[in-house]
Formats: structure tokens, sequence, C-alpha cells
């Protein structure tokens, strides 16, 4: 049996590299290097999804050996439950974006697809490397490879001048994210021990408590600017809207995924037990990002800006899960460590669902009308229906509304934050844990609000401009390919039992806590009884004592209704704009003219401007003190070649006295 | 068997029982004002002219404007179908954080809704509404995570008169606060009014008519009805081993107590300035807050 998974492991290598290079040889015709591009990763993410089934629900981790690739390092892929479940989640979404690009790529069809599939292919097999290697050396090369196809995918679009700024930004940040793994790993090397994960859990056991911390810190820094964790997310919001749709779709819903798998790898399995205040941390961290990431999403008119935003607070939601598991596992309480952590996958692989399905609705969204900006929609409902349904399926999803999967995994993480507080260990723990709780509430209020201004907005009432007024339904082959995700936010909300139950199988085996007895879970309940009440009542309406509608125009209090009494996206988040001003700052500026007569006010100029309060108060003065520390090191480099040769001189004297002394 | 009855009768109670509750408050607030007031069946008679109505709706609307209604209503019966008022969980339908979040069911279609027909007034209502959302939501989980942390369980029949203590005086004010601004009363939101400087939630009804305008005056009576059953679970539960018809007439008297409070508090308050709003709900947060504290130093 396992045989048949080191076969299907190979060829969907081998497919990934042939989707990168192939379309090389028919560069000129573009529409067939693209096909075989797509085909390539869609069959490759097929054979992927084989081999994640296959990890999840085996008791045994699979080994794949393909032999030494680098001298004394050899390429041995591990699928374990936890490996086997990322890979699920990256094959899905990956399957059905490849299966969107082909008609999606086609508003690019000026531009080189060849590239595109060169880096699409190559950040595909990153990111199934990166979650399957045994070994921290290839982990890193592999992270680099995907950081990279992904800045290459970023700045496709290079000859616009903002998009090359988001890929700037993108590298700078998560290069710094990759020293801070790299040392992370490097501060766990043990003197003699192997390369690979399983030699560095044993050296971990002997470390420090000190190094332990350094480590969890880096770990957490490292992994944490790739997942989007605030204050380090600044990149997302810049890097996402810059890149085609469809690799939006897999760098929000699956790569930020990557990280987190690299936490849960470095610190649950590797580090092992630490102290509960890193749980706390961790909390702590996710309830910001969970708030300042919606909050920041509400304000945006840009679809795609919105949607990355919507990223950060997911990934605190996320992180929160995670951080109720790491204080239970700290307590010693592996069976709620187990359904916390099961908690936080679960949202991982609900986050990849519907946030590709947003973002692939997005760019079914650009493909009609040639405009992601809220403001210029409206009225898609009528001519786009699928689309709509879809987009609203995620909308609802993401604002944690039952029957969907969204509210199925944040249940999962309020009962695991409530546990914290049923344990009465102290005042602020239990004090701490409800408080995270009311930020998640406050967060899904907020998300509810934030997708019923985008939805809303840009789906109902009138057409606001010309170009959505023209839209048109998107081809069958996209709308097709974003609707198993829909299918999936459904399913998995109404019947989530026998994934929370396999999830907390791939923690129990992390953890290596007892068997966790299968949850109880209502949510099929809840959805029949709501499903039939719905019927019920459209029943009684339709049936019973005639039933009479008519269709007229809106009332425009008098005069014609017109498009622009309709409500817009600026003023919809005006209220909470008004309301969270002290959290968000905005700058206004208003300016009154008056006539000659001067108590009539003639004109009245109003210009308010949100910008990143991070940047100014943090980013900002962190890179003017790296600048002016350089600037005084500029000293020493006086051109003098004198000085020069002193200081060689200097430096051996030094090293001279050091060897002596020693 | 027994169980889907039961849970069908107490959806059925629920359904007739809001109305009255409805008329109960208006007739108090009209007798605080020194007027006679509609008769307490006033509101039947409401709802029932609203149903047999023609229904007019804008030309912009789709599906979702017709959907909405039949989602309201089921999500509040729902709601308060799964408040086991008789004993033990009626089946598994949910618990504590379930009966949140149908609320922001019927609040996320509401609102979507009321930007459907394009009108200023709709898009007003839905951006307020999702606005008083996000400060009522928080402190609610506030109130009834403190409960919930107090009894170690989400379930709702676990949590029965978790607040039958002397912190949960406290909490029960700050949960009133809550209810006041998540049914629309005054001082958050004036029922009463089509005034476009205050309305909510009647702005987001305001494109409704006929019989689906009907069915969400009752999901808004229902709205009130549960919460206010909600309350009186965790603060004033009859004694389950009661025979159950007791048990609903004692339910029936605390509801009608409960609702003139309402209607005292309506009558002696003038309706705020929206945007004071947040100073209340801060308020509200500060003596649930105050009320957990009280109990988690209680238990160590």
């Amino acid at each position: 049996m396992n045989n048949a998974s080191e076969v299907i492991g190979t060829v969907s290598l081998f497919l990934f590299a042939a989707g990168a290079l192939l379309p090389y040889l028919f560069y000129r015709k573009r529409q067939l290097s693209l096909l075989i591009g797509c085909l390539a990763a869609a069959s490759g993410s097929l054979m992927v999804m084989y081999l994640g089934f296959r990890g999840l629900l085996a008791p045994e981790p699979i080994y794949i050996r393909f032999g030494n690739i680098l001298p004394g390092i050899c390429l041995e892929l591990l699928i374990d439950r936890l490996s086997g479940f990322f890979l699920l989640t990256i094959s899905v979404i990956a399957l059905l974006t490849s299966l969107y690009s082909i008609q999606y790529m086609s508003l690019y069809s000026r531009e080189n697809l060849a590239w595109w599939s060169f880096c699409y292919n190559s950040f595909l097999l990153a990111m199934v490397l990166v979650v399957t290697v045994n070994n921290f050396l290839l982990f890193l090369i592999f992270w680099e490879l995907m950081t990279l196809a992904s800045y290459f995918l970023v700045t496709y679009s290079y000859k616009r001048k903002l998009v090359r700024k988001a890929g700037f930004v993108y590298l700078i940040m998560t290069h710094i994210g990759t020293v801070f793994i790299a040392s992370a790993f490097f501060l766990m090397l043990g003197v003699g021990g192997g390369w690979d994960f399983a030699a560095l859990a044993s050296n971990s056991t002997g470390l420090l408590p000190v190094v332990k911390n350094l480590v969890f810190i880096c770990a957490l820094i490292g992994f944490g600017t790739k997942a989007g964790v605030v204050p380090l997310h600044i990149w997302l919001p810049q890097a996402h809207p810059a890149a085609p749709t469809n690799v939006s779709a897999l760098m929000s819903g699956v790569m930020l995924k990557t990280a987190i798998y690299g936490m849960i790898r470095m610190i649950i399995d590797i580090l092992g037990v630490g102290p509960a205040w890193w749980g706390g941390l961790l909390i702590l961290l996710g309830a910001i990002s969970a708030v300042s990431g919606v909050i920041y999403a509400l304000m945006q008119e840009d679809l795609k800006r919105l949607l990355a935003f919507c990223s950060v607070e997911n990934i605190g939601i996320i992180l929160m899960g995670l951080g109720a598991s790491l204080v239970f596992y700290s307590w010693s309480l592996p069976v709620p460590a187990a359904i916390a952590l099961a908690a936080g996958l679960f949202h991982v692989l609900n986050h990849a669902i519907f946030k590709s399905l947003l973002f692939l609705c997005t760019g079914s969204i650009y493909y009609a009308t040639h405009t992601k900006k809220i403001e210029q929609l409206g009225g898609l409902i009528k001519r786009m229906p699928f689309t709509a349904v879809l987009f609203l399926t995620g909308a609802i999803s993401i604002s944690a509304i039952p029957p969907f999967n969204g509210f199925a995994s944040e249940y999962q993480t309020y009962l695991s934050l409530l546990t914290i507080s049923y344990q009465q260990t102290s005042v602020l723990w239990s004090l701490g844990a409800i408080l995270a709780c009311v930020t998640l509430a406050l967060t899904g209020a907020l998300a509810a609000a934030c997708f019923v201004k985008a939805f809303g907005i840009s789906f109902l009432a009138l057409p606001r401009s010309e170009k959505a007024e023209k839209a048109e339904e998107v081809p069958w082959s996209m709308t097709l390919s974003i609707a198993p995700l829909a299918i999936l936010c459904l399913v998995l909300g109404i019947r989530p039992a026998p994934l929370i139950n396999t999830l907390t199988k791939v923690s129990a085996q992390l953890i290596d806590g007892p068997e966790v007895p299968p949850l109880q879970v209502f949510n099929s309940n809840l959805a029949l009884v709501l499903g039939l009440l719905i019927l019920i009542f459209i029943g009684v309406t339709r049936l019973f004592g005639g039933y009479r509608e008519r269709k007229t125009e809106t009332w425009g209090c008098g005069i014609e209704h017109n498009v622009k009494m309709a409500y817009t996206a600026e003023s919809y988040s005006q209220p909470i704009r008004r309301v969270y001003q002290p959290l968000l700052r905005p700058k206004r500026k208003v300016r009154t003219e008056f006539s000659e007569r001067s108590y009539f006010n003639y004109r009245v100029y109003f210009k308010e401007h949100l910008g990143s309060n991070l940047r100014e108060y943090l980013y900002k003065p962190i890179r003017k003190g790296i600048i002016n520390i350089s600037q005084k090191w500029q000293v020493i480099q006086s051109g003098n070649i004198n000085w020069y040769l002193g200081y060689i001189f200097l430096t051996l004297i030094l090293l001279l006295i050091f060897v002596t002394k020693g | 068997m027994k169980e889907i009855a039961l849970f069908l009768g107490q959806g059925l109670f629920i359904l007739l029982v809001s109305p009255l509750v409805n008329g109960v408050i208006k007739k108090t607030k009209a007798r605080m004002q020194n007027r006679v007031g509609p008769p307490l069946w006033q509101p039947y008679l409401d709802i029932i002219k609203f149903l047999r109505r023609e229904a007019v709706t804008s030309v912009n609307t789709s599906w979702l404007t017709s959907i909405t209604p039949y989602i309201c209503l089921s999500a509040y019966l729902v709601a308060g179908g799964i408040i086991p008022l008789a004993g033990k969980q009626i089946l598994a339908l949910g618990d504590i954080i379930a009966f949140i979040y149908l609320f922001a069911l019927a609040r996320f279609f509401l609102a979507l809704a009321s930007l459907e027909s394009g009108g200023s007034f709709g898009g007003m209502g839905s951006s307020r509404e999702m606005m008083i959302a996000t400060l009522v939501e928080p402190v609610l989980a506030l109130g009834l995570f403190g409960l919930v942390a107090l009894a170690g369980t989400t379930d709702l029949a676990g949590i029965r008169g978790a607040g039958s203590n002397p912190a949960g005086i406290l909490a029960l004010i700050g949960l009133m606060v809550v209810i006041i601004a998540e049914t629309g009363r005054v001082p958050v939101d004036n029922p009463d009014t089509h005034l476009e400087l205050t309305m909510v939630h009647e702005g987001m009804l305001l494109e409704y008519s006929g019989r689906q305008l009907g069915w969400l005056h009752l999901a808004a009576v229902i709205k009130e009805t549960v919460l206010l059953i909600l309350l009186i679970h965790l603060f004033f539960p009859a004694n389950p081993s009661w025979p159950l018809i007791l048990i609903l007439i004692s339910l029936i008297v605390k509801i009608m107590v409960l609702g003139v409070v309402l209607a005292l508090i309506e009558s002696v308050n003038a309706k705020m300035r929206l945007f004071r709003l947040p100073e209340l709900m801060a308020g509200g947060a500060a003596i649930c807050l105050l009320s957990i504290l009280i109990n988690s130093l209680n238990g160590l």
C-alpha cells in the first residue's frame, strides 16, 4: 500500500514540474501553454489530494524517500496526519483554482502566460513540499522557494508601480520572517544531531527554558509574519490586491496556512510542552489580529483589500484556537488540548474554503466588470445570479452565521476558550478567556457588518456604473469550479462531526494524548429544523389566503427613484468608523468656503484619510531608527586607506589576545 | 417523539403569546402617558391585517427580499424553542452560543434585504443596525459567558438560574441594557416613529408591505419575547419539577412583569443620540464585568 503512495507522490511532484516547464515549449501559443500549465497543476493537485486523504486517515505516518538531493541530505517526505490534513487543504483549493484559472487567465492573454505557469506550478510544488519534508534545511529551502514563487506571482503585473511596491514590501517582510524561522531552528540544533525533525524534537527536551522561550518567540515572529499576525501583517493588504485574483485565492486561502503548519510543527510537535503564557500570548495576539483585521476590512472599498484584511482576522481566530490548545497542553490536559487544536485546524480548512470562494467570486466580478471597487458595482444579483449565490454563501460562512462552516469552527473555538475559564485556575485566566470570547463575538458582529456591506453594496440595488450595468454572468467553467467550495461550506456547516472527530485524531497524534471521545455537535439538527421551518412558512404564505404580490418602483419621496439615492459603501461604514474612531484614528480635514453673504456657507470640502496607524506609530520609528544608526556607523567609513589598515591591524591584535587567552 | 411535540408546542406558545407581550408593553406606555391606549389584543389585529394585504415590492428586489421574512421568523422561533422551559434540553438543537448566532442570522438577512430596494432609508437602517450590533453583541457575550463560566457549561439547561445569586443582579442590569438595544427600544431606537433621524429597525422594514411585513412584525415581537424568556430562564427560572401548566402560567406572568418594566424604562427615558450609544453599552459592559469579577473572586 505504501508503494502506491510513493508512486503517486512522485508522479504529482513531476506533474507540477512539468506544469512549470512544459508551457515554455509552447511559449508562442499562449492559450495552449496556459492550458498545459493549469491542467498539470490540477492533476498534480488531484494526486496530492489522494496523498492527503491517506495521510489524514492513516494511523502510522507514510514515508516517501527520494534519495540524496544535497550531500548528506536526503529528500524524504513524511506524511503524518497533520501533513495529510494540510495536503488535503492545499490540494482542494489548488485543484479548483487551477480549473478556474484556465478561463480567468484569459484576462491576461497579452502577457507572458508561460512565466505565470512556471511560477504558479513552482508555488504549488513548494507548498506541497513545505508541509511534507522531514528535514529542517529542506524546509527552509522550500519555504524560500514558496516565497520567491509567490513574490513573482504578486508582481505578475509588474508594469504598475503599486504592484512593484507591494511586491517589495512582501519580499522584505517575509525575509525578515525567514531569518527568525532559521534562528529558531538553529537554536534547537544540538551537537551531533541530525537535520530532521525527529532529531530536533529529541534535542529540544534537553534545552534550557530560556532557550525554549527564545525558540518560541522566534518561531512566533517568523511564522507570524507569513501568517499575517498583527503587527507583522502590513505586507498582506498590499500583496493580495496586487496579485491576479486566482493567485490571491491561493495565497490567502492556503499559503498563510503553511505558516500555521509551521507554527504547529515547531511549537507543539518539536518544542513540546511549554509554559502556559505561550498559549496566553497566542490568544492575545489572535484577539488583536481578529479585531483589528476585521475593522480595517470594514473600511475598505476595494473588494480584494477587504478580503485581505479579513484574512488577518481569520488567522487571529485560528491563533486563538491554537493558543487555547497550548494552554491546556501546558496544564497537562491532553483532551481539551486536542479539541482546541482541532478547532484551530477546522478553522484553517474552513477559512481556506470560504476565503478562496470569496476571492474567486471577486475574480469573477473583475472578469465581468473589470473593476473591484465596491462603489462602482451594484445590481449584480440580477446580472450574475450564480456568482451572487456563491458570494453570498461565502459571506455568510465568513461571518460565522449558522448553519454554515464558519460558525461550526468558531463555535468549537468558543467552547475551547470557555473551557479555560471552567478550570478556575485564577481570576486572570478565567477573565481573560471570557474576554477572548467577547472579542470573538465582536469580531463576528464586525465581520457580519463587513460582509453585509461587501455583498449588499456590490450585488444589490441598482448598478452604480456603466461597467456594472453591462456585466454578464461569467462562463460556466468559472462558476462550476467555484461551486464545489460553496457546497463544502454548507456541508461542513451542517455535518461537521466526522471532520471534527478526524481532526481530534490529528491533534491527539501530536499531543500524545489519549483517544478523544467523539464530540457531540448539534449543527445538523439545527440546520434541519431551520430549513423545515423556513419551508413551512413559505408554504403557509404561498398557499393560504390568496397571496398577492405587485412589483413597482421604489418610492423616491416624490421624485423619480435613481441610483444616487442608494447607500454607498462609504456611507454604510460611516457609523462604525465614527464609533470606533479611537481605534482607527482617521485624519479629517474640513474646510468651509463662504460666499459674499458670510452667513451662508458656499462650499464645504471634506477629506478623510484612513491610514495605517501601525505604519505611522511602529514601522516609521523603527525605520528611522535603523537609518539613524546606520548613519552613525558611517563615521568609521572614512574612505582613508590608512584607517582601514588600522582596523585590520586592530582586529588581528584582538584575535591574537583572544587566542592566547583561550 | 415527545421531545418533538414539546419543541413544537413551545414554538407555538411563543408564536401565540408574543403579540400579547407587545400589547402589554404598548398599553403600559399609553397609561404612563395618560392615554387609554389600544386594547391588549391590538398587535394580533395588526398582524392579521398585514397578513391579509397584498404585498408591494420594489422592482429592484430579488429572491433575497422575499426569503428574508421566513428566515427571520424561523431563526427567532428556533432560538425560542431551544430554551428548555420544561426541564431538560429539548432535542439537541443548540446551546447559548447557537442562540446568539441565530439572532445574527436573522440580522444578517434583514440588513441585506433592506439594501435591496435601493432607497436611502433602508441603507440607513441597515448600516445603523449593524453598527449597533457591533456594540450589542460583545456586551451580550460578556453577560452570558460570565454566567456560562459560572455554570461550567454552555448547555441551556445547564445554565438555568445561573444568575440567581447576588452578583447576578448586576448581570441582569447589564443584560437588560442589551435587550433594550437589541429590541430597538428607547433610549436606543424608537419603535413608534418613522423619522429618518431616529429609525433603525423600522427603517429596515420600510420597503416591506403586506403579508411579508406582517411576518416581519411578528418576528419582531417574537424576538422581544424570546429575549425576555431567556432572561427569565437565566435569572428567575421556575422549578422544573412543577407541572407543565404551572410553569407556563408563571412564565406568562413573569414575561408580563418584565414587559411592564421595559415599558416603564422606555417611558421615563428620552431617546439618546445614536452616537452616544457606545457610552450606554460601555456602561452595560462594565456592570457585566463587575458581576463576573465578583463571582470569580467568590469562587476562589
